[in-house]
């Protein structure tokens, strides 16, 4: 019998950029397939080239071994594909069964029959364990349980194939256990998955097979059964990598950030951080973490200058900056790799090369009687690109064009090459892939070595683990403890993390919930005054 | 849910929110602000105007506005579906004009006039829709040209002076007086009526309205996007021309140079209106409820003894205070939105 999917010879060009190399997929009925890459290896083209978004300049797909040609969404939904993005596509405003049947709805005469659309979705949901409330607006849920609407609005489409754009990057690890479970439990209805991803972990446990991308070509097929961790990342990245990083000892200097006492309330009056207290030294890596939502995006803000404390001293080598406007923090030393690196690191439309000056404008090297002295901004905005391996066309083009970890390695090389005395960092390596991660945590501790003092949060406990001197547990919105990083644990911190003292078994992490993120600005543009 | 999506007609439920007590319902100042900004407008005329509260006056409100709030929906389906259509006002005068030349110059029967004017205005509209939609060129520009060029090739055609002799069936159906009110009021109530169903209950509707709020998030969920901003062009012509037959009704003669008096109180009305019942979405209630509003203040100033000049400064004022009011609502409804856990 046919394969579900076929591919042969696709090809995408972004002009000198090859996205896509001449790529062939084999995908069969009833199998989860992996697609793993690097950041920029041409997945998500791919991807998008089989759900209709972009059109290949070469190759053809065949489904069930009819060729097919998909020349908008609209066409591969009818041919049984349906697709999550890596970013969510769906209608905050909207309900949860307005959503998943929006543009399908059932009717009764000329009228939504919302009865019946209700119902529909709630059976689907119940068939796959994909626990929704279907009445609940989509823009009140958090991350993951949007996802489980985007998958179940493929499935009312009826999707034959399900692509799933590393639809884990943004969930916490228990919801990527519960997404696992999903998956199998659509294959053994006989669907299809394409499920992309960068993580290990995750590619070796739920897949059948995998295809590596490298480049934007496939660099190996394997099955998961009899392939190992080190051959994946091998076809990968093209080396051998190892996260197990060498941290030197370096003496810290003087105390560089000294945060006292301070506390961050939310529009609504409830308290987001109460009473924290930290230094950070030269020299020093300090890592914070916590289960997300409890109060580190807040604390973080508020030393960077985005939110406004409500009380406390924030102080710079002895200055006091709690008062302070984000720019002027900056020119006192304070570089910031923000979590958000999409809406709050970088300007889309713009180009590499003035992202990368963003803030570094009025250097006297890039000036000369207030212009802008565009040929060294460039060579510059080159160099740094050449420095950090940034996978993009050139300095000119967009950075909306970017992949995730390709606009993760913009910002990370503006914010270390301001030379400041403090580095915040606030999850500088979610949802890059391998060889970047290895990449920006060695430009991390390079930077420590020189003896900038920075901080460190994350949602990955291993990386806490791995590059912190000292660390912070904080716990709604309480800095609950304080350890040199040889007395830590993943157990000890996992305990502490969920609230525990430290000494027990971790206990689940249970009812703490990250925030929604802010609604998209695309829900805010003219024609939706 | 799809109780409260009739929110529109059933004012006192409110959308997605734990059920008030009515009362509690209509205080809800963010849905009904304007209406209690327009009772209060009432109230103050009468107290300073001794003839503004009288049953001609609102008769004069009621019954004039209603070639106003035909264009002003026009403009509220053009925005629903993410297009600016500036050539209204001027696709209104230009039907206008064309029904009457063609009926009495001409000699058309009345009947095939006004099928043969809707015709045409649905065919100006799919022009833009292939200007804009196929070639690319912003709406507001491509309307900006095209209806600027009809006024002016109807205007070399018919003469710019106003023109009178429609034939007189034309004018006694459209002020038909029912129950005190002409009948045209009554036609724009049934095309608001008829514009609220289809957009709200029927597939098509929604489609409409979410490809313009979010065209991307639209076509991959398997909408043809294209076709939709395709469809508000030709209905907000559509419903233009008809607003243009209508005046003809009312007034029994075409006058060219009033076409520009309707641009700017549509638009202001489209956003005033957004600001009320759904406040954040462009509604038909709301545009009722605005362009009421808009024209009692309006009445209230000209009793006063302003007259002309007024006009201007108060559709202008409101324009803008309607599109800063639009903007602080999406404001508080990103920053209560953001982040609350
Ligand atoms: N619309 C576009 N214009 C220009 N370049 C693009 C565009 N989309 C993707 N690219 C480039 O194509 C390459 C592959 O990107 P992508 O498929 O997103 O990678 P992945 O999903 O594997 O991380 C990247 O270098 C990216 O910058
Ligand atoms: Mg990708």
């Amino acid at each position: 019998m046919a394969a579900a999917l076929e591919v042969r010879g696709i090809v995408k060009r972004y002009g000198a950029l090859v996205a896509n190399a001449g790529v062939d997929l084999v995908v069969e009925r009833g199998e989860i397939h992996g697609i793993m890459g690097e950041n920029g290896a041409g997945k998500s083209t791919l991807m998008n080239i089989l759900y209709g978004v972009t059109q290949p300049d070469a190759g053809e797909i065949r489904l069930g071994g009819a060729l097919v040609r998909l020349r908008s969404p609209l066409d591969a939904i009818r041919n049984g594909l349906g697709m999550v993005h890596q970013a969510f596509r769906l209608f905050d405003s909207l309900s949860v069964w307005e959503n998943i049947v929006f543009g399908r709805e059932p009717v009764r005469g000329w009228v939504v029959d919302g009865r019946t659309a209700r119902a529909a979705v709630a059976e689907l949901a119940e068939r796959f364990s994909l626990s929704v409330n279907v009445d609940a607006r989509v823009g009140d849920l958090s991350v993951g349980v949007r996802q489980r609407v985007e998958i179940l609005k493929a499935l009312y489409r009826e999707a034959r194939i399900l692509i799933l754009d590393e639809p884990t990057a943004v969930l916490t690890p228990r919801e990527a256990d519960a997404l696992a479970d999903v998956m199998r439990a659509l294959v053994a209805d006989g669907r299809s998955i394409l499920f992309v991803t960068h993580k290990l972990r995750e590619v070796l446990d739920v897949t059948d097979r995998i295809t590596v991308m490298r480049h934007g070509a496939v660099s190996a097929r394997l099955e998961t059964a009899r392939t190992s961790e080190q051959e994946v990342v091998r076809a990968m990245v093209g080396r051998a990598v190892s996260l197990d990083i060498q941290r030197p000892d370096v003496a810290t200097g003087d105390v560089v950030l000294e945060v006292d006492h301070l506390s961050v309330k939310m529009e609504h009056g409830h308290s987001a951080v109460s009473d924290a207290g930290l230094t950070v030294h030269a020299g020093e890596i300090v890592g914070i973490a916590g289960v997300a939502g409890n109060g580190q995006s807040e604390l973080i803000e508020a030393i960077a200058g985005l939110r406004r404390h409500a009380g406390g001293t924030i102080r710079l080598r002895g200055t006091e900056i709690g008062g302070l406007s984000v720019g002027a923090r900056r020119r006192l030393g304070v570089a910031y790799i923000p979590e958000d690196r999409a809406t709050v690191g970088t300007a889309g439309r713009a180009s590499a090369s003035e992202n990368l000056i963003l803030g570094f404008q009025r250097r006297r090297e890039f000036q000369r009687w207030g212009h802008l002295l565009h040929e060294r901004v460039l060579g510059w905005a080159q160099r740094l690109i050449v420095r950090y391996d940034v996978r993009i066309r050139d300095a000119q083009t967009p950075v909306d064009t970017l992949s995730g970890g390709n606009l993760q390695k913009v910002v990370v090389a503006r914010e270390l090459e301001h030379q400041a005395a403090l580095i915040i960092a606030e999850q500088p390596t979610r949802g890059v892939d391998i060889g970047a991660i290895e990449f920006i945590h060695r430009k991390l501790l390079e930077e420590r070595a020189r003896g900038r003092a920075i901080l460190l949060v994350s949602a990955e406990l291993s990386e806490i683990l791995a590059l912190s001197d000292r660390i912070l547990v904080i716990y709604e919105g309480r800095i609950v403890a304080n350890l040199p990083s040889r007395e830590a644990s993943e157990e000890r911190i996992g305990s502490l993390l969920a609230g525990g003292s430290g000494d027990a078994p971790p206990v689940e992490a249970g009812p703490l919930r990250a925030p929604s993120p802010a609604p998209s600005l695309s829900d805010a543009k003219l024609r939706d005054p | 849910m799809s109780q409260n999506q009739s929110a529109e007609v059933a004012i006192a439920i409110p959308e997605s929110r734990p059920r008030l007590n009515p009362l509690a319902g209509l205080l809800d100042i963010e849905r009904f602000g304007l209406i209690y900004v327009w009772l209060l407008l009432i109230a103050g005329y009468s107290l300073f105007v001794p003839s503004f509260f009288s049953v001609s006056t609102f008769q004069i409100v009621l019954g004039s506005q209603a070639t106003q709030i035909v264009i002003t929906l026009a403009v509220v389906v053009a925005l629903l579906g993410g297009e600016f259509d500036l050539s209204v006002a001027n696709v209104m005068a230009v039907a206008a004009t064309a029904v009457v030349t063609l009926n009495t110059d001409y000699a058309w029967p009345i009947g095939w006039t006004i099928l043969a004017v809707i015709a045409a205005a649905l065919a100006f509209g799919a022009l833009n829709a292939f200007i804009s939609v196929r070639i690319g060129v912003p709406s507001i520009i491509t309307t900006l040209g095209s209806g600027t060029l009809l006024m002016g090739a109807a205007n070399g055609w018919a003469g710019s002076a106003p023109r009178a002799g429609v034939d007189q069936r034309l004018i006694d159906l459209v002020s038909l007086d029912v129950l005190g009110a002409p009948l045209a009021i009554y036609v724009t109530f049934a095309i608001g009526i008829g514009i609220y169903y289809v957009l709200e209950h029927t597939p098509a509707g929604r489609a409409f309205v979410f490809s313009g709020q979010n065209a991307e998030v639209a076509r991959l969920a398997g909408i043809r996007v294209a076709r939709m901003r395709s469809a508000s062009l030709i209905w907000s012509s559509l419903l233009s021309s008809v607003a243009g037959i209508l005046l003809v009704g009312i007034t029994g003669a075409s006058v060219p140079a009033v076409a520009s008096g309707y641009l700017l109180p549509a638009f202001a009305g489209a956003f005033l209106g957004s600001t009320v019942i759904r406040p954040g979405r462009f509604n038909v209630a709301g545009v009722f409820i605005a362009i009421y509003f808009l024209v009692t203040g309006v009445t209230g100033l000209q009793l006063l003894g302003y007259t002309g000049w007024v006009n201007d400064v108060f559709y202008g004022f409101s324009l803008v205070l309607a599109v800063v009011l639009t903007q602080l609502i999406a404001k508080s409804r990103r920053s209560s939105g953001a982040r609350a856990p």
